[in-house]
């Protein structure tokens, strides 16, 4: 083979691997923050207080007139795990993570929302 | 190795490209998640009108984005305060406790527009919708917890009650014919609470917003990246967080839907919800599961969910074409039907169902 084509292709091996290095420094630079920043906010009678998504924990808010829940924080999802609400509805609510989801204990006031990097599918 | 790679290059070239190809949609998709060009955004929960109430807004001033979510709350509260039955010394309680037979019983002038429009609406589609549906609601208690059939001759004694030719507005007064007359603005209530979030964070000056109290949802302004809303519409036979599928809509409009999943009762088999057919006293059952309207106008949006749900999918869809608004009518049978003008713009997504073309 001639020496010159041997050359030029040498040039553009090294422009790809260039490339390729390149987005994959922006790749992981987007995903890397990802899952770190993300917490929940949980709004009471008790008061407002926010929580990391990325420790495990169980949150208990019991208000005076006897209201009580226990929300729960495990593996990056947060769910209502017990309440003594009628409807049971935030019970059985699934777990969330993705940012503005929000899980709610309207008789006991209880207001559970993510704030997140990952958006969900959704607006509303 | 240096020998395998110079024999082949063409197909290293094309794998290269092949997987930075994949590493762009990636990055796109990531992007896509991440929310990039997205104005800055905070989500904040609340209730009203005995529902959870989630407003987001979209504004790089985290000033204007606070303000306004109370200011939205504020107004919220306000307005139940005003219009709810429910609310002693609200003007729906004063006006439904003190009115008098055939005289000119004063409320505040939106209050009376609401009033009319709503006998407009009660008009137009034959009695399928009532402005004065208490007598019913009452009787049936659904809403308080009541699982019992009403007795059919208190069914058919509250007939009259709810036909709203016993109704007039007057200016700024609304006169009542017939004794034992309930007003309730309950179902349009979240409309007109729409409207006047709209006029709110038309005065917070911010960038957009999402506001959902209970079925009813205000897109407003646009979030930063160039793409429409993606409203998602509920399953109505699923969990309150399971997506039938997910409407694409600019802004400003209201999205509001009416189910009979929100509040029944079920006996020997048979579903008793709280949309009631004033022309018969029981539930609508014509084959519906639930409607949903899309039009800018949110106290029309509110008040057609409603009176569609109860006409039926022929009737109702025709109205809706009539009056210009796009709808989502979900049957029994899990076939979904909309207007011409979105059968594009929504995606199904929950199992089981049909969007027909």
């Amino acid at each position: 083979m001639r020496s010159d084509d041997f050359l030029k292709w040498k040039k553009a091996d090294l422009y790809i691997i260039a490339a390729l290095l390149c987005f994959a420094a922006i790749a992981v630079l987007l995903v890397k923050g990802h899952k770190n920043g993300d917490y929940i906010i949980v709004e009471s009678e008790e008061g407002k207080q926010q929580y990391s998504l990325n420790e495990d924990r169980e949150i208990i808010i019991g208000s005076a007139e006897g209201g009580h829940n226990k929300i729960v924080i495990s593996n990056g999802y947060v769910h209502m795990e017990e309440a003594d609400c009628p409807n049971q509805l935030c019970v059985k609510h699934k777990p969330i993570s993705l940012d503005g989801e929000s899980i709610v204990c309207l008789p006991n006031k209880v207001y559970v929302t993510v704030v997140s990097k990952n958006k969900k599918e959704t607006d509303n | 190795m240096r020998r395998f790679i110079i024999r082949n290059r063409r197909a290293i070239t094309v794998v290269t490209v092949i997987f930075m190809i994949a590493l762009f949609a990636y990055l796109i998709y990531k992007t896509k998640q991440l929310g990039y060009g997205l104005y800055k955004n905070n989500t904040y929960p609340g209730s009203a009108f005995g529902t959870s109430v989630k407003t987001t807004i979209y504004d790089n001033d985290i000033n204007k984005r606070d303000e306004a979510s109370k200011l939205v709350i504020e107004d919220l509260r306000g307005l139940d305060e005003r219009i709810s039955y429910r609310v002693e010394g609200s003007e729906m309680a004063l006006l439904n406790k003190n009115y008098e037979i055939d005289g000119l019983n004063k409320v505040s002038p939106d209050v009376a527009s609401w009033i009319n429009r709503e006998i407009e609406i009660s008009k137009e589609t034959d009695g399928a919708f009532s402005p004065c549906i208490l007598p019913l609601t009452q009787l049936w208690g659904i809403e308080d917890g009541n699982e019992e059939i009403p007795e059919a001759s208190y069914i058919e004694d509250a007939l009259p009650l709810v036909d709203s030719s016993g109704l007039e507005v007057v200016d700024s007064s609304v006169v009542i014919h017939e004794f034992g007359m309930g007003l309730d603005l309950g179902a349009v209530g979240k409309g007109v609470a729409a409207d006047i979030v709209k006029e709110e964070l038309d005065k917070c000056g911010v960038s957009g917003a999402v506001v959902s109290i209970g079925g009813t949802v205000l897109v407003y302004g646009d979030k930063g990246d160039n793409r429409p809303w993606h409203i998602g519409i509920r399953d109505p036979r699923g969990g309150i967080d399971d997506v039938l599928g997910v409407l694409d809509t600019e802004g400003n409009t209201v999205i509001s839907t009416s189910g009979d999943y929100e509040q029944y009762f079920e006996k020997d088999g048979v579903r008793y919800h709280h949309i009631f057919d004033p022309r018969t006293g029981y539930p609508a059952n014509n084959g519906l599961i639930s409607v949903t309207i899309i039009t800018p106008d949110g106290f029309l949006s509110d008040a057609m969910s409603t009176a569609c749900f109860v006409m039926g999918l022929k009737d109702g869809l025709a109205y809706a074409e009539k009056k210009g608004v796009s709808a989502i009518f979900v049957t029994e049978d899990k076939k979904v039907y909309t207007t011409k003008d979105i059968n594009k713009s929504f995606i199904l997504k929950a199992k089981g169902y049909k969007l027909e073309k």
